[in-house]
C-alpha cells in the first residue's frame, strides 16, 4: 500500500489518458451489468417448467381432404391404428396443443352470466379440447380429483353446442376461481354461459402460447368441436420420438391418401421454435460482451504499453533503489485496480441511469444493484489480465536505464 | 500537403505496428456492431408504404367490451366484426375499400394428379391489388361483381403458378381450393412483397406474400381455416354458420383510400353516424371511438420494432463509444510518445495548425482502415443475424445507404477520436522536448 501516493501522483499528472481509461470502463462495466442481466432473464424465461413431459411428446396435424367425414370415426380409427406403431405408450386428440402458437382461450367463471356480479370470481386460461388419454400422453400429474372417463368424451358440432360438459382444470385456474375451496365437483362456467362439471385437478402446466401471462393456466374439456382438422399428440421413450414421429406419419398419410398431413414436430422442438427469438438474442448479447471484453484488453495492453514505455527511467531508478521485479509488476496491477475501481463508481452511476431510463420509457424492470460489482469484478480480471503482459516487460527493465539517456 | 501529411501519418504506422493494428481492430468491431444493428433496424422499422402515406387508412372500430378496454395496441381493437367490414364495404363511401382476412386453404390441380397441399391465402375484395401496388405477371384482378357475389375467382402467386400449371398464362383455368373449383383470373409477380408487410402486420409482420387470393365474401357461403388472429369478449349462442359470422368476434382487416382532406371528413362523418346507428341497435356500448391510421402510424400501433430491436441498437450505440474513447486513448498514447518529433517541427517552424491538421490526418487514415475493416466485419454480423433470425432472411442485407451511413460513422468517429489527442500534441511545449533530446 506504501506505493499508493506516488502512484495517485503519477495518475493525476497524467490526467486526459486515466480519466478516459476510467470512461472507457465505467462504460464497459455500465453495457455488461445491463446485458448480463439481460441474459439472465432470457434464460430464466426459456427455462421454466413446462409441466409437460416435452422430450417424450410429438405432434402430428391431419386435415380432411375434400368432404369431410365424421371426426370421431376419422380419430378412433386413427388412434387405434398409431397404437400399433412400435414404442408408442399413448396418443391423445388434442384440439390445442402446448406451444404450438394455434389454439383459443377464453374466461371461466364460478357463476353463470346471468347470476350478477357479486361473488363473481374469473380468469383468463387456455382451453383444450381433448378426451380421457390427454392426461397420461402429456404427463400431467393429478393433483386432486380424476381422469375423464371415456363415455364423458363428446363430439359436437358448433350448432349444436353441448349445454354441459366435463373439465380438468390447472392449478392455479383453480386458486383464482375457487379459492379455499375444493374444485372437484365444483361447475366452472366458460366464457360465464356454458357449465363444466370440474372432475380433476392438475398442476400447472404452459399452454399453446406461452407469451401469453396466463399461459401456464389451462382447461381440459371433455368435448372436441367436429373440424375438419385435429392434432394427434404421441408419447413414447425420449430416444425414440424422432423415429416414432416418422412413423407416425406414414401411417396416417397410408389409411388416407386424400388427406393433408402435416406440422409433424416433436414438442421439443415446437419449444425450441417459440423461444428462438430469446436464444438468438441471448447469442447477440453474448456476442456484444465478448467483444467488449476483447476491446477493453486491448485498450488496456495498449495504454499501459504507453506507460511502461513512457516511465522506463522512473522505473529503473526504482529498480535501481532496490525495488524488486515483483514489485515493478505490482506497481503496474495496483494502477490498472485503482483504475477499474474509479470505473465501477462512475459505471455504477451511468449503469442505473440507463436502466432508470428503460424502465420509465419501455416499462422494464430496474436492474438489481448486485449486477454492478458483478461486472466491476469481471472487468478487474480481464484488466489485471491485460496488464500482466506489458507490466512483465516493464519488469524486465534493468536498472541500468536510470543513469543512461 | 495532404499527401506529405499521409507519408508521415504511413511513417507513423509502421513505426507502431501492433498499436496501430489494436487501434484498427478497436475501430473496426465498433463500427461493425453498430454497422451491423443499425442496417436491421433500418429495414424493420422502415415503411414500405410511406409514399401513401396520406391516403391509405387503416380502420379501427371500437366495437369490444361495455366493461373493458381492448388489451393490445391503444386499446381499440385491431381488426372489425365481419358485419362491420361489410357495412364499411357496402356502404361504398371511401374512394376504396378493402376488408380482408388470412385463411390456410388446400389447394390441388383440378384433375387431382398433384399431392393436395395447404398454402396461405388471402380472403381480399379486389382493391388490395391497387392499393398495395400488387403487379401481375398474367391477367388481373377479379371484377367488381365478383366481389359482390363472393365469386369462385382466385389470383395466385407466380410460385404456384409454377407448382400447378408449368408457369403458363393460365388465366380462365381452373384449380381446386377446399375441394372445390375456382377460375384464375390472373397471376402476381412473385418479385412483390413487403417488408415489414403493412397491410396484415398480425402475428409475424415479417411474413411472406401469400400464394392464393379470393374474393373475400367466399366466407359467407362456407367457413375457410383460418391462419389470422381472432378476437372476442362475448359468448354468442349460434344455430348456424351464418349466424356465427355475424357474432361480435373481431378478425377482419379493414382499409380505405382517401385521397383529401374532404374525403377524409366526410368518411370521420359516415364512421359517426354509422357506430351512433348500431348504438341504436344495442352495440358499440363504449364511448365512440375509431380511428383511421396511415401506414406510419399502423406499423407504430403494431409495436413492429420490437423492444429487443432498440435494446441491441442502443448497446451496439454504447459499445461503438467505447471503442472510440479506447481509439482515443491509444491515440493520446502513440501520440505523446512521438511527441519529441512534433517539438522538433514546432522548432523548425511548424504552426500549431499544421502539427494538429498533420495527426489528424494520421488519426483519420486510422479510422478510414478501421472502417473498411468494420465493413468486411459487418457483413459477417449480418450472416450471423441470417442464421440467428429465420425471419429475417430478406432483412439483413446491406444497401447502399448502408455503405454509405458506414462511411459517414468511419469519417465522423475517427475525427472525433483524433481531435482530443491531435490538439493535445500540438499545445505541447518545444522547449522541453528540445532540451531533453
Amino acid at each position: 500500500m506504501m506505493h499508493l501516493f506516488p502512484l495517485l501522483k503519477m495518475l493525476w499528472r497524467s490526467k486526459i489518458g486515466p480519466a478516459l481509461i476510467i470512461l472507457q470502463l465505467a462504460l464497459s462495466i455500465a453495457i455488461i451489468s445491463n446485458a448480463l442481466f439481460f441474459v439472465n432473464n432470457r434464460i430464466e424465461q426459456t427455462s421454466r417448467p413446462t409441466g409437460i413431459d416435452q422430450a417424450q411428446l410429438a405432434r402430428v396435424w391431419v386435415k380432411d381432404g375434400a368432404e369431410s367425414s365424421e371426426l370421431q370415426q376419422m380419430v378412433s380409427r386413427d388412434i387405434a391404428a398409431l397404437k400399433t406403431l412400435t414404442g408408442i405408450e399413448s396418443a391423445a386428440p388434442m384440439g390445442s396443443v402446448p406451444f404450438s402458437h394455434s389454439g383459443y382461450s377464453s374466461g371461466f367463471h364460478n357463476l353463470h352470466a346471468s347470476a350478477g356480479d357479486a361473488g363473481r370470481l374469473r380468469t383468463p386460461a387456455g382451453v383444450v379440447e381433448t378426451d380421457h388419454r390427454a392426461v397420461d400422453t402429456l404427463g400431467l400429474k393429478l393433483i386432486a380429483g380424476r381422469n375423464f372417463l371415456p363415455e364423458e368424451v363428446v363430439y359436437f358440432t358448433r350448432e349444436n353446442t353441448p349445454a354441459s360438459a366435463h373439465a380438468i382444470i390447472s392449478q392455479s385456474v383453480a386458486e383464482q376461481v375457487f379459492p379455499g375451496a375444493s374444485a372437484v365437483g365444483n361447475t366452472i362456467y366458460l366464457a360465464g354461459e356454458i357449465p363444466l362439471m370440474v372432475v380433476g385437478v392438475v398442476e400447472d402446466f404452459l399452454g399453446y402460447f406461452p407469451s401469453l401471462d396466463f399461459a401456464q393456466r389451462n382447461v381440459l374439456i371433455s368435448a372436441i368441436e367436429k373440424k375438419i382438422s385435429i392434432n394427434y399428440v404421441l408419447r413414447t421413450e425420449a430416444s425414440k420420438v424422432d423415429s416414432l414421429l416418422y412413423d407416425a406419419e406414414k401411417m396416417l398419410r397410408g389409411l388416407d391418401g386424400e388427406r393433408i398431413v402435416g406440422e409433424a414436430a416433436t414438442i421439443s422442438q415446437l419449444i425450441k421454435n417459440h423461444y428462438h427469438a430469446d436464444y438468438a438474442m441471448i447469442i447477440l448479447l453474448l456476442v456484444v460482451m465478448s467483444l467488449l471484453v476483447l476491446t477493453n484488453m486491448l485498450g488496456i495492453v495498449g495504454i499501459t504499453t504507453f506507460w511502461v514505455n513512457q516511465r522506463r527511467r522512473q522505473i529503473g531508478i526504482r529498480r535501481a533503489l532496490g525495488a524488486t521485479r515483483a514489485a515493478i509488476i505490482r506497481l503496474f496491477l495496483l494502477e490498472n485496480t485503482l483504475l477499474v475501481a474509479a470505473a465501477t463508481l462512475l459505471g455504477a452511476f451511468i449503469a442505473f441511469w440507463a436502466s432508470h431510463l428503460l424502465v420509465q420509457r419501455y416499462a422494464f424492470e430496474l436492474l438489481p444493484w448486485h449486477y454492478v460489482p458483478l461486472a466491476g469484478l469481471a472487468v478487474l480480471v480481464i484488466a489485471l489480465a491485460a496488464a500482466t503482459l506489458p507490466a512483465r516487460r516493464a519488469a524486465l527493465i534493468s536498472p541500468r536505464e536510470a543513469v543512461c539517456s | 500537403m495532404w499527401n506529405y501529411y499521409i507519408r508521415l501519418a504511413w511513417i507513423s504506422i509502421k513505426k507502431t505496428p501492433v498499436l496501430s493494428a489494436l487501434m484498427i481492430l478497436a475501430i473496426a468491431t465498433g463500427i461493425a456492431a453498430s454497422l451491423t444493428t443499425i442496417t436491421l433496424y433500418s429495414v424493420i422499422a422502415s415503411n414500405p408504404m410511406a409514399h401513401k402515406n396520406d391516403t391509405l387508412f387503416a380502420v379501427q372500430l371500437d366495437s369490444w367490451d361495455p366493461e373493458e378496454t381492448f388489451w393490445a395496441a391503444n386499446g381499440v381493437p385491431l381488426m372489425l366484426t365481419f358485419r362491420d367490414a361489410k357495412a364499411l364495404y357496402q356502404a361504398d363511401v371511401a374512394e376504396e375499400t378493402l376488408i380482408m382476412f388470412r385463411a390456410g386453404l388446400t389447394v390441388r390441380d383440378i384433375n387431382g394428379q398433384q399431392l393436395p397441399k395447404v398454402e396461405g391465402a388471402r380472403m381480399t375484395t379486389n382493391s388490395f391489388f391497387s392499393l398495395f401496388d400488387v403487379p401481375f405477371v398474367y391477367g388481373s384482378s377479379w371484377d367488381e361483381s365478383a366481389d359482390q357475389n363472393g365469386a369462385k375467382h382466385v389470383v395466385i402467386a407466380e410460385s404456384l403458378n409454377h407448382a400447378i400449371f408449368n408457369g403458363e398464362n393460365s388465366v380462365g383455368k381452373n384449380l381446386l381450393l377446399e375441394g372445390e373449383s375456382y377460375t384464375v383470373t390472373g397471376v402476381v409477380a412473385d418479385s412483390w412483397s413487403l417488408t415489414p408487410s403493412v397491410y396484415d402486420l398480425n402475428i409475424n409482420a415479417f411474413k411472406q406474400p401469400e400464394t392464393i387470393y379470393i374474393p373475400f365474401l367466399n366466407i359467407e357461403r362456407q367457413s375457410f381455416p383460418s391462419w389470422g388472429d381472432s378476437n372476442g369478449w362475448k359468448y354468442e349462442q349460434t344455430s348456424s354458420y351464418q349466424e356465427s359470422l355475424m357474432t361480435e368476434q373481431v378478425w377482419v382487416q379493414a382499409w380505405v383510400s382517401l385521397l383529401d382532406a374532404r374525403q377524409y371528413q366526410d368518411y370521420e362523418q359516415f364512421l359517426r353516424n354509422y357506430i351512433n346507428e348500431q348504438k341504436q341497435l344495442g352495440r358499440f356500448q363504449r364511448p365512440l371511438k375509431f380511428h383511421l391510421n396511415t401506414p406510419e402510424q399502423w406499423l407504430a400501433i403494431n409495436a413492429v420494432v420490437s423492444q429487443d430491436n432498440r435494446i441491441l441498437v442502443g448497446l451496439s450505440l454504447a459499445f461503438l463509444l467505447v471503442c472510440l474513447v479506447n481509439a482515443v486513448v491509444l491515440l493520446l498514447a502513440k501520440f505523446l510518445r512521438k511527441a519529441p518529433e512534433a517539438g522538433l517541427r514546432r522548432a523548425l517552424g511548424a504552426s500549431r495548425q499544421a502539427i494538429f491538421i498533420q495527426h489528424l490526418t494520421e488519426a483519420v487514415v486510422i479510422g478510414s482502415a478501421g472502417a473498411a475493416f468494420g465493413l468486411a466485419l459487418s457483413w459477417l454480423g449480418l450472416l450471423g443475424i441470417r442464421v440467428l433470425y429465420a425471419d429475417y432472411q430478406q432483412l439483413a442485407v446491406m444497401s447502399l445507404t448502408t455503405l454509405f451511413g458506414a462511411l459517414l460513422l468511419a469519417i465522423v468517429s475517427s475525427l472525433l477520436s483524433g481531435i482530443l489527442p491531435a490538439w493535445q500534441i500540438a499545445r505541447a511545449q518545444p522547449a522541453r522536448y528540445l532540451k531533453s533530446q
